[in-house]
């Protein structure tokens, strides 16, 4: 039943090349996660949540294994072929630049565009209901070095949406961003999903609320990845070995990390 | 000698070849100031395009050609084929071509400019960047004393004036092969505009957007060398006017899109450049500025307003 999976990954090893070496991460993951869901990576910092992310989204060189998307090996897509096929967010709020929300979210028509990047009416279609899911439209012509971090973060996840990828990549979305943000973007995210059928992954600190919004969830503990829905998550031991020997703990009835007490 | 002043009415009249006007004049407008406006406005309007180029892909406001040491480069291929034509016996004919300058200037330019890219993924601080380009300089400045001290006086003297920077003296045989090289330069970066928009958001996002990163960059690249090239080799090495350009023009029109930037540097560049000739020839009196004199008035301003405003650099 490939046909369904929409990320299909097979004994993968992650890490970082240095020179001719290279260093291993995270080894042997298998999974496969189907279209229309959406998918968080959660872990420990250090664990290799943002290499997971980079490597599935072919930012970066996995070691050795498999990853199908689409069912096609990402090695075998052309540049631009991938880019009608992924999108990609991750966390830089700072951008140098003065160009317009507008401006910002046409990047994303970038694949689809001819070598002087002229906006079709399909383009401008796509553009607008970016803008309009996102909730952007009132600030089309603002500047974007005049946005707060939380718009800012929309402009870039809208410029995925008008990218019109079945797969969208997002490296820690909800940082620098208060809790009525976070929610607003999750559920932005959900609705993504289950609207347009698109796959979502993204890797996040918000565990809590990462298990209410996802359909399941990559975790990330003593050197192995585990594919688990957030019920089976939350019954398994499993978050409570995220952080070893730390001051917090996972109550299962209350869904929520506690300290714990001496 | 000095400053003559024409009639704007006479200018017209022998540019629409109406109506006669005197023959001295007529000699001064078309042998000396029609080229040397065409020069100002190629060097202007290259310079800020090569400016405006590097500022995306180092994605660094004080980037420019004459920062980073694209001009010494360029400087360095020039004073290779007027000093080093001896060195190379027999083969002095091509090299005292002007347009093997153009071909020797770029070629300075380009190796340059690579050595600064691949040094600049190692470092990413925007200063220590513009330090390994004065290195640069200086390294080019090394090998061109140790050139000159071999070159004939005559070869040093040559050097030495086509190193104060002039947009006079070409010819319009000279003009043609300046306008080429720079018609290609230009082609090459309208080709690049796209990538450089994406570009802005670093490469990470420009590749997922489908940009080809390796190529694009061989375009941004080749663009910047061979304007900076040919404009080092025709005109001299022009200082700050590459950087302070294209911080004018986002001052002036507010955008960030290369496709209102790029139109907007090669105009406001123009403008700007001819001013600045306008100014060194001090209109009505016989004296006259070297170009550099004023660009460095005009360019090193903008850079120290910048680093002022560090924090706030909006590019």
């Amino acid at each position: 039943m490939k046909r369904d999976k929409s990320i299909f990954v097979e004994h993968l090893s992650i890490g970082y090349f240095q020179g001719k070496k290279h260093e291993e991460i995270l080894t042997d993951i298998s999974f496969a996660i189907p279209k229309g869901n959406l998918v968080s990576i959660i872990g420990a910092n250090g664990t290799g949540k943002s290499t997971l992310l980079r490597t599935l989204a072919h930012q970066q060189p996995k070691i050795s294994g498999n990853i199908r998307i689409g069912n096609m090996p990402i090695e075998s897509y052309a540049i631009n072929q991938w880019a009608k096929q992924v999108s990609w967010v991750h966390t830089e709020t700072m951008i140098p630049s003065s160009l317009s929300v507008h401006e910002l979210v046409s990047l994303g028509r970038q694949p689809y565009t001819n070598w002087l990047d002229t906006l079709t009416n399909i383009d401008r279609n796509e553009i607008e209901k970016a803008l309009q899911l996102t909730d952007l439209d009132h600030l089309k012509y603002k500047k974007c070095n005049t946005l707060s971090d939380g718009q800012l973060q929309r402009v870039f996840i809208a410029r995925a949406i008008a990218q019109n990828t079945p797969l969208i990549f997002l490296d820690e979305p909800t940082t620098h961003l208060d809790l009525h943000h976070k929610v607003e973007t999750l559920t932005l995210l959900q609705r993504l999903c289950k609207q347009f059928n698109k796959t979502i992954v993204y890797s996040s600190h918000e565990i809590e609320l990462s298990l209410q919004v996802c359909d399941q969830v990559l975790s990330i503990s003593s050197k192995k990845v585990a594919l688990h829905t957030p019920k089976e998550l939350v019954e398994s031991n499993l978050l409570n070995e995220l952080f070893k020997n730390s001051k917090v703990h996972f109550d299962k009835q209350l869904g929520k990390f506690l300290f714990k007490k001496n | 000698m000095g400053s003559v002043a024409i009639p704007f009415s006479k200018i017209i009249h022998s540019i629409t070849g109406t109506g006669t006007i005197k023959e001295s004049w007529e000699h001064i407008l078309w042998i000396y100031r029609l080229p040397k406006s065409i020069t100002a406005i190629l060097v202007g309007s290259g310079l800020g395009v090569a400016g405006l180029l590097m500022q995306t892909l180092f994605r660094n406001p004080l980037a420019g050609p004459y920062v980073l040491g694209l001009s010494s480069g360029a400087s360095l291929g020039v004073a290779l084929c007027i000093m080093g034509a001896s060195l190379f016996g027999g083969l002095e004919f091509i090299f005292s071509q002007k347009w093997s300058y153009a071909i020797a200037a770029s070629l300075g330019s380009f190796l340059v400019l690579l050595c600064v890219l691949l040094l600049s993924t190692r470092v990413k601080d925007h200063m220590a960047i513009l330090i390994i380009g004065l290195m640069f300089a200086s390294i080019t400045a090394g090998i061109v004393s140790v050139l000159s001290f071999f070159a004939s006086a005559e070869a040093l003297q040559q050097y030495i004036f086509w190193g104060f920077g002039s947009l006079g003296n070409l010819s319009w045989h000279e003009l043609y092969w300046f306008l080429g090289f720079y018609s290609m330069g230009i082609l090459v970066s309208l080709t690049a505009i796209k990538a450089l928009n994406s570009l802005q958001l670093g490469e990470a996002y420009a590749k997922s957007m489908g940009q080809n990163i390796q190529q694009s960059r061989f375009l941004i690249i080749l663009g910047t060398s061979l304007l900076c090239g040919v404009i080092t080799a025709f005109a001299g090495p022009i200082a700050f006017i590459g950087l302070a350009i294209p911080h004018l023009t986002r001052q002036l029109f507010k955008t960030s899109n290369h496709k209102i930037l790029l139109p907007a540097v090669i105009l406001l560049g123009s403008i700007l450049m001819l001013i600045c000739d306008t100014i060194s020839q001090l209109p009505s009196s016989e004296l006259m500025l070297p170009i550099n004199a004023i660009t460095a008035l005009i360019g090193a301003p903008v850079i120290i307003t910048l680093l002022i405003r560090n924090r706030k650099i909006v590019f």
